[in-house]
């Protein structure tokens, strides 16, 4: 091989660094759109044997999003081989005590058994909050776009942008804006629904 | 039933028809002979070393006249028969003969000590590189002369022209002491044919054949490959004035698999070449190796060596250009507009 030739060909397979932002994203969906790049497969060059897989950091892990009540609903099992060490782990819990095990377990899980997921895991790096190891920071030179967009809380939003948005009605000055209910509990209100549904 | 037809019946019945069916299948008897034999040819190698694989002129029915003869009409050319003959013989083998016959107490006559190819390897060496030369030189116009003669090296160098040697099917005929011919004996004796063939025929068909064997090496992978310039970036910097090169991506610093992007401009922003590498020093040097493929239009884009029969030089062509070699790179003028 000459050295024009060696040169494009180390090129070709030079791995790289994508950053993705999990704030307010679904992390099952994330994790099939990461899986795709850990494997390579948006590289025309793709091959199963290759080693043309990339690395992925996510950050922002801590503030993941799971679809309806998936936090509660959603169990992590894990068995320690001798009897009687099954345990069923709700999400909740198990982002409580790591906030980086629900995004690895949904890029785990969306590999469905493959062969090669234990060795494709190994570059994907996570972490809670903004900061990235220094030393992985300069090798970044790509950002994966997020899924959900991400909205506009407007607790967080500056004042004077509250303020100056337009009115939709002239309100007097003594009138009280009531705060916002809680919204009540919509699985026991199903629940009822349902049994009212059988009665009749 | 009649009488007649009764009788027929019973014949029939003591005609005994034989069917035999030809079964062709492995027979049991041959797996158990193929593995004696394996084992007792690893036996033998393990206790007096590897079976040389014998020389097909030690099999019976070997004919070194046709082989001969044969070898000259499958190259489409016409060579005298002593020559030929001559060409093949290595001087190690005349050598042997002539201290088999000594040892007899035998006469030598001048004619087989003569008989090597040596002379006539030597000749056909000169021709193949005066004829590549000319042809490099009329093809590649604007290549400097460095780049011509590293080109000429390489397709000169003795692996090349084994390999050519090789590939004509010279192994079986060659004759030597060595049991296996080495990379320089096969060079000698394809320099020989040429030489052979330069006496035999005219310097067109000569011409003709170097071109066909030895220039058609070129076509196979990218003239660039043969010739890279030594301080790519530092020639460039001399040739073109206020050229800048400028990091456009890089990627895993500081992992082993780094990767650069050095894109080349001139003083007017106008965009030359660009390389990859595994550090900055590395991606510069190629993008100006890419640079200077494009002055001296030996990039992929270039267009094909005229090799083919409708294209190919004159041999007059050839001639004039022989002596004339093109300018040196520290002569050469950069064609901006073509970039």
């Amino acid at each position: 091989m000459s050295a024009v030739k060696r040169v494009q060909q180390w090129a070709s397979f030079a791995r790289v660094w994508h950053l993705f932002d999990a704030r307010w994203q679904n992390p099952f969906d994330s994790g099939v759109l990461i899986a795709k790049y850990l494997k390579g497969l948006y590289k025309p060059l793709y091959g199963a044997q290759s080693l043309c897989g990339d690395h992925v950091v996510v950050i922002n892990c801590r503030h993941v999003a799971l679809p309806g009540n998936e936090w509660r609903k959603r169990v992590y099992f894990h068995h320690a081989t001798y009897p009687g060490s099954q345990t069923w782990t709700p999400a909740w819990e198990m982002h409580t005590r790591n906030p980086v095990m629900v995004m690895k377990k949904a890029v785990y899980t969306s590999m469905h058994g493959n062969l090669q997921r234990r060795h494709t895991m190994m570059r994907l790096h996570l972490f809670a909050d903004e900061e990235i190891d220094p030393e992985i920071a300069p090798r970044i030179s790509n950002v994966i776009k997020q899924i959900r967009p991400v909205p506009e809380r407007l607790d967080l939003m500056p004042e004077e942008k509250v303020k100056s948005f337009p009115q939709i009605a002239d309100l007097d000055k003594d009138y009280v804006i009531p705060e916002l209910k809680e919204y009540p509990n919509w699985e026991s209100k199903f629940r009822k629904m349902k049994k009212e549904g059988k009665k009749k | 039933m009649s009488f007649l037809v009764r009788c027929i019946l019973k014949e029939s019945r003591r005609i005994q028809t034989i069917t035999v069916h030809q079964q062709r299948n492995i027979k049991n008897w041959l797996a158990p002979t193929l593995k004696e034999l394996y084992r007792r040819k690893e036996e033998y190698e393990y206790l007096h070393g590897p079976i040389p694989t014998p020389k097909r002129s030690a099999f019976i029915e070997w004919n070194f006249g046709s082989e001969i003869y044969a070898f000259g009409k499958r190259l489409g050319e016409n060579f005298d028969d002593v020559l030929l003959r001559q060409a093949f013989t290595n001087s190690d083998y005349v050598r042997k003969i002539v201290e088999d016959q000594e040892k007899w107490g035998l006469e030598t006559s001048d004619l087989t000590k003569n008989n090597s190819n040596e002379e006539l390897s030597k000749e056909g060496r000169e021709l193949i590189s005066q004829y590549v030369f000319g042809f490099l030189r009329h093809a590649l116009k604007k290549l400097p002369e460095e780049g011509v003669k590293c080109i000429h090296d390489k397709l000169l160098a003795d692996e090349m022209l084994s390999h050519i040697s090789r590939s004509l099917g010279t192994k079986d005929i060659i004759l030597t002491t060595e049991h296996e011919p080495d990379d320089k004996t096969y060079a000698t004796v394809f320099c020989a044919i040429v030489g052979a063939l330069s006496r035999s025929s005219n310097a067109e068909r000569t011409g003709g054949f170097i071109r066909d064997f030895v220039l058609t090496q070129l076509a196979e992978n990218s003239i660039s490959d043969f010739y890279i310039p030594n301080k790519a970036w530092e020639t460039l910097a001399s040739l073109i004035p206020g050229v800048d090169a400028r990091l456009a991506n890089q990627e895993g610093q500081g992992t082993i698999m780094a990767a650069y992007r050095v894109a080349i401009f001139d003083s007017k922003k106008n965009f030359l070449g660009e390389g990859f590498g595994e550090t900055v020093k590395v991606a510069r040097e190629m993008a100006a190796v890419d640079v200077l493929n494009k002055v001296f239009e030996i990039d992929e884009s270039c267009s094909p060596l005229p090799l083919g029969p409708t294209d190919c030089p004159k041999i007059e062509e050839i001639g004039l250009k022989m002596n004339n070699p093109n300018p040196s790179i520290n002569e050469v003028v950069p064609n901006v507009v073509r970039l």
